[in-house]
């Protein structure tokens, strides 16, 4: 809220600079987030808490200046301008709704004359960010930024019948407000109405048909205590957030709504001339009565871990406010101040203690911690291992947030997206369902920034909807554009092929000490090749994909380099990793030999049959399989590939002979001619 | 053949391999000549087989100048040998000169993103501190985001976090404190817990980016004080940027905390001097934090008479930007790898 300092000088005796008020109240919980120069005056923007309405004007921003900077301050009374005529017989005021308004006060003035401002008014309140209007409705404004009490006035003789109602009203209904919109209103808000409907939404905004203008003698004032609940929920439907609205939502003072009304017809009487009525109504059936607890100075110990004595403590409660009454020693009853419902319980007066006190009084010790080992979840070391491998695989982590554009992503558009009800923009936003989508338009962001080949990885949750509520497994994703390094007279100019982010993946399961993944031609996201591509499973369970960008997709996000993705479910990995430990094999302590056999066989024949093939053959004593080399294309025929195998047959237990390793290779080779057809170069 | 026919045979083949030797270049020639000579076939070898020829009385003679010249050979090629050996070492030595200035062949090396490494510094600190490190979800229910953190259903606290909804019952998390309830649902105290993880709130501008990330913590025990706070955040926030810069707390307001407060480094740009960055304040807001308010004791079944706790709440991108002396919050999330690489290999 923006404040002047010559205001608060002339309702408190403030000795310091608007700095050093700056500085101590910002010390004291009450941020001043800046200080701007307007003329001899400084304008100091108070960051109000939303817990503290009474900070909403000049008078309680005094109130707690005193009380932080140590001197008393009385609450100033306010007398009630003498006036002519009984109210009641002009004007019928009836409140119906008396949860929504506890306190309804109304007072008419007759004979004012509508005109401009005097220069001082129109000044303080164009200083505080506020438009003159006439000389009552800116005596409304400036009662309220002086009391923190919103006012308001009616124009008397446009209200139909000389009636106020203060009602939810019977039917949903339309107004139009102050403003010139047009409004619906529910029978939840709370409405001022006259005999034909309403003139005003309840501590919100006046209506447009019974507005002040220039040619209105007679007026009523408003002043009241609304449920601030009430005004919040109206305020938010109705999406009119006003100077009032704010006040009241957060709470005025249910004691002050006479004051600023005495105060606003003392200044309209000055202003604009007039005669108030002799009296007043005053609808206010339940008083609000403040909280009152007994309270004692070892909570404050408690808490605070600091002994502050007794007559300190009733100093500072009794700065705020309060009233204390001693019950005993170091203990007593404290009746909370009504301008400061958010003080209930002790805990909230240890906090007024301390603030008041300094943070600075307080020492820094080491508590007692629980003396047990701090741990992670599984699923946390796992995170951290993967990263480690990707970033020793060469890839950079990234980092996308939780949701992406809809219509700028249909390219990868889900069956069951989850969309944000509210989103940022116009445009429809979905919760990441999955990983890939984003690294893909990041590969075009680093395209379109001239950064032509890298490798990045993701590693977080993805949202899935479970109909009943939300699934969140993590996710990995990993993307390779470009060429296989970068620049470099070494070489790593060729174009990335499948095989390389087929290594990453492999990378990653080696150093997890998976178990065998298996590759196959399966169901792929639409924006992955369906063909340069495969399902990854674990067991018997899929786990996710690897393989290129669809040509279409990258044609259409203009990627004009080679780019292969892979997205796994972390979560899979989890359970089979969980239990296993590393347990060292043995140093074969006799050689082992190594014989390799190259082979021709058709193209369709794949490497994982083939190695299965020479396993079995090869037996317990076939220790490793290498495949060394690959060819298709010239010189062969087109069907055909060859192969070349580098086998190492090894036995634990004695020395290999040739005869047996010849045996062995015999039947291996035997078994590629047999059941592959293969035949060996 | 007679004896002396055999002398003179010997003699010339001296003869001829003195030459054949001295006109020899190359480790290979003096290997094959070593062989030509006193291999199993060789010049000299022969002369021995048609030593049965002679007469045993000339034999001895003939036995020992054949021995002189396989010895003379098997020196003189001996040294030869080696001769070449070191010429040919040198050489190599000599010729294999490198430019040592061209680049080394790359291996592959990524970065951690800033965010990841900011958020293991800290959490290697507090887990050192006997913080246990706990998750909760990003998609959140109103009750652990607000109502059981004392965020009263209409009331303007709700207004300090505006909040993406998703569908009818969920919402993206607007801070990590509800993992404190998930944690107090199922632990009972003591209890010291850090919980890191992305939130959300509805805001994007130069400085706020609608996601960002958060580590919150938790220390629940009896006889908790805020003395304990300060102790604990001061240790924290000095190790993580240096024992140089000092601490200051000053009251604030958060619904699930009180007395709240607000942590303030000393700028670590000026040291505290004032600059730009600062606001020529010399403070930078880092954390909130506050005892924990016993409203959200009451809403896990804690009694909030018998324990007592200290939370607090701390944005990664601020203390990344302050300490990587990042600009911009968007380039955390842009993927830029001119960006992003600059991460590698930097120390913690």
């Amino acid at each position: 809220m923006k404040t002047s300092y010559l205001w608060l000088k002339e309702l408190a005796p403030i000795k310091d600079s608007a700095q050093q008020l700056a500085n101590r109240m910002t010390m004291a919980g009450v941020e001043i987030e800046s200080i701007e120069r307007a003329g001899k005056d400084f304008i100091l923007d108070v960051a109000v808490p939303p817990n503290r309405g009474d900070l909403l004007g000049h008078e309680g921003i005094a109130h707690e200046a005193a009380a932080i900077l140590k001197f008393a301050l009385p609450r100033k009374k306010i007398a009630a301008p003498k006036g002519t005529g009984k109210i009641r017989s002009k004007l019928t005021v009836t409140v119906k709704d008396r949860v929504r308004a506890p306190r309804y006060m109304a007072r008419m003035i007759h004979g004012i004359k509508v005109g401009p401002s005097p220069a001082w008014l129109v000044d303080r309140l164009e200083k505080l960010g506020m438009r003159s209007i006439n000389n009552i409705v800116d005596v409304t404004n400036y009662v309220m930024l002086e009391l923190g009490q919103p006012m308001h006035a009616f124009d008397y003789d446009k209200l139909r019948e000389h009636s106020l109602t203060i009602q939810t009203p019977p039917a949903p209904m339309r107004m139009t407000t102050l403003d010139g919109e047009e409004h619906s209103l529910t029978t939840e808000d709370v409405c001022i109405m006259d005999s034909g409907g309403p003139v005003a939404i309840g501590g919100i905004i006046g209506g447009l048909n019974s507005s002040v203008s220039d040619t209105s003698t007679v007026i009523v004032l408003e002043s009241a205590y609304f449920q601030p609940s009430a005004i919040r929920r109206s305020s938010r439907r109705l999406g009119i957030s006003t100077e009032s609205s704010r006040r009241f939502e957060r709470s005025v003072d249910p004691d002050t709504v006479d004051r600023a009304l005495h105060r606003a017809t003392q200044l309209i009487v000055q202003l604009a001339g007039g005669t108030p009525s002799a009296d007043w109504i005053d609808f206010y059936p339940r008083k609000v009565i403040p909280a009152r607890i007994t309270f004692a100075a070892e909570m404050v110990s408690k808490t605070l871990g600091i002994d502050i004595k007794s007559p300190q403590i009733v100093k500072y409660l009794t700065s705020v406010g309060c009233q204390v009454r001693p019950k005993g020693a170091g203990k007593w009853q404290v009746v909370m101040p009504a301008s400061r419902p958010d003080l209930t319980r002790a805990i909230d007066l240890i906090e007024e203690i301390v603030r008041l006190h300094g943070y600075d009084e307080i020492p820094a010790t080491s508590p007692r911690l629980p003396a047990t080992p701090a741990t992670e979840s599984p699923m946390r070391t796992l995170c951290k291992r993967v990263r480690e491998l990707m970033t020793g695989a060469g890839l950079s982590e990234t980092i996308h947030y939780g949701f992406e554009p809809a219509n700028d992503m249909a390219w990868a558009k889900r069956e069951q997206a989850i969309e944000i009800t509210n989103p940022l923009g116009t445009e429809p936003t979905v919760l990441r369902g999955e990983l890939a989508p984003g690294c893909v338009s990041a590969i075009a962001f680093n395209l379109r920034h001239r950064t032509m080949q890298g490798g990045l990885f993701e590693l977080r949750r993805v949202f899935e909807s479970t109909g009943s509520g939300i699934n969140d497994p993590m996710h990995l994703c990993v993307a390779l554009f470009g060429t296989r390094a970068g620049l470099h007279w070494t070489g790593g100019k060729e174009p990335l092929d499948f095989f390389d982010i087929k290594g990453v993946i492999e990378h990653l399961s080696h150093g997890l000490a998976l178990p065998t993944l298996k590759y196959n031609h399966g169901a792929v996201p639409r924006y992955i090749h369906p063909r340069e591509s495969a399902v990854l499973t674990l067991g018997n369970q899929t786990i996710g994909w690897v393989g290129a960008l669809h040509p279409e997709i990258a044609q259409q996000l203009e990627i004009t380099v080679h780019c292969y993705l892979a997205e796994l479910n972390i979560e899979a990995l989890l359970k089979t990793i969980s239990s296993s430990l590393i347990k060292v094999a043995p140093i074969p302590r006799f050689p082992g030999v190594r014989r390799d056999v190259a082979i021709l066989v058709d193209l369709a024949r794949s490497a994982e049959e083939l190695e299965a093939i020479i396993r079995k053959a090869g037996g317990k004593l076939l220790s490793n399989v290498t495949l060394f080399d690959y060819y298709q294309g010239k010189n062969i025929p087109a069907d055909k590939k060859s192969l070349a195998y580098a086998l190492q047959y090894q036995n634990f237990d004695e020395t290999l002979t040739d005869e047996a390793v010849t045996k062995l290779h015999e039947s291996v080779v035997k078994a590629l001619t047999q059941q592959v057809g293969a035949v060996i170069r | 053949m007679n004896g002396t026919q055999l002398l003179n045979n010997i003699a010339e083949i001296r003869k001829v391999a003195e030459a054949e030797i001295a006109a020899i270049n190359t480790l290979d020639e003096a290997s094959a000549c070593k062989v030509k000579y006193l291999g199993k076939k060789g010049l000299v070898t022969s002369v021995l087989q048609q030593m049965r020829d002679v007469g045993a009385e000339e034999r001895p003679k003939i036995g020992q100048e054949v021995n002189r010249l396989k010895s003379h050979l098997e020196d003189v090629l001996q040294n030869l040998q080696e001769k070449l050996n070191t010429q040919r070492l040198e050489m190599a030595v000599a010729s294999a000169d490198v430019d040592v200035t061209l680049p080394g062949r790359p291996r592959p090396q990524g970065a951690l993103h800033p965010i990841t490494r900011i958020q293991e510094e800290a959490l290697h600190i507090l887990r050192g501190m006997g913080f246990s490190v706990a998750e909760g979800p990003e998609c959140e229910t109103d009750y652990y985001n607000f109502t059981a953190l004392n965020f009263l259903p209409d009331h303007p606290a709700r207004d300090m976090q505006d909040t993406f909804y998703v569908g009818e019952s969920h919402l993206l998390r607007t801070h990590t404190s509800p993992v404190q309830i998930r944690v107090m649902e199922k632990q009972k105290p003591p209890l010291a817990i850090v919980a890191p993880g992305a939130v959300y709130r509805r805001d994007a501008d130069v400085t706020h980016s609608p996601m960002f990330h958060q580590i919150e913590g938790l220390l629940v025990d009896k006889d908790v004080r805020m003395t304990d706070l300060k102790g604990v955040l001061t240790d924290f926030l000095q190790t993580l940027f240096g024992k140089q810069f000092s601490v200051r707390f000053r009251p604030s307001f958060f619904p699930f905390t009180e007395p709240s407060t607000e942590v303030d480094i000393q700028c670590v740009f000026c040291t505290g001097k004032g600059c730009r960055i600062c606001k020529q304040t010399g403070w930078l807001e880092i954390m909130g934090a506050g005892m924990v308010d016993p409203e959200v004791f009451k809403s896990v079944r804690y009694d909030p008479n018998e324990f007592s706790g200290f939370a607090f709440g701390m944005g990664l991108e601020r203390m990344a930007m302050l300490k990587y002396h990042i600009n911009d919050i968007r380039l955390f999330f842009e993927s830029d790898l001119r960006f992003l690489k600059q991460f590698i290999g930097r120390g913690a």
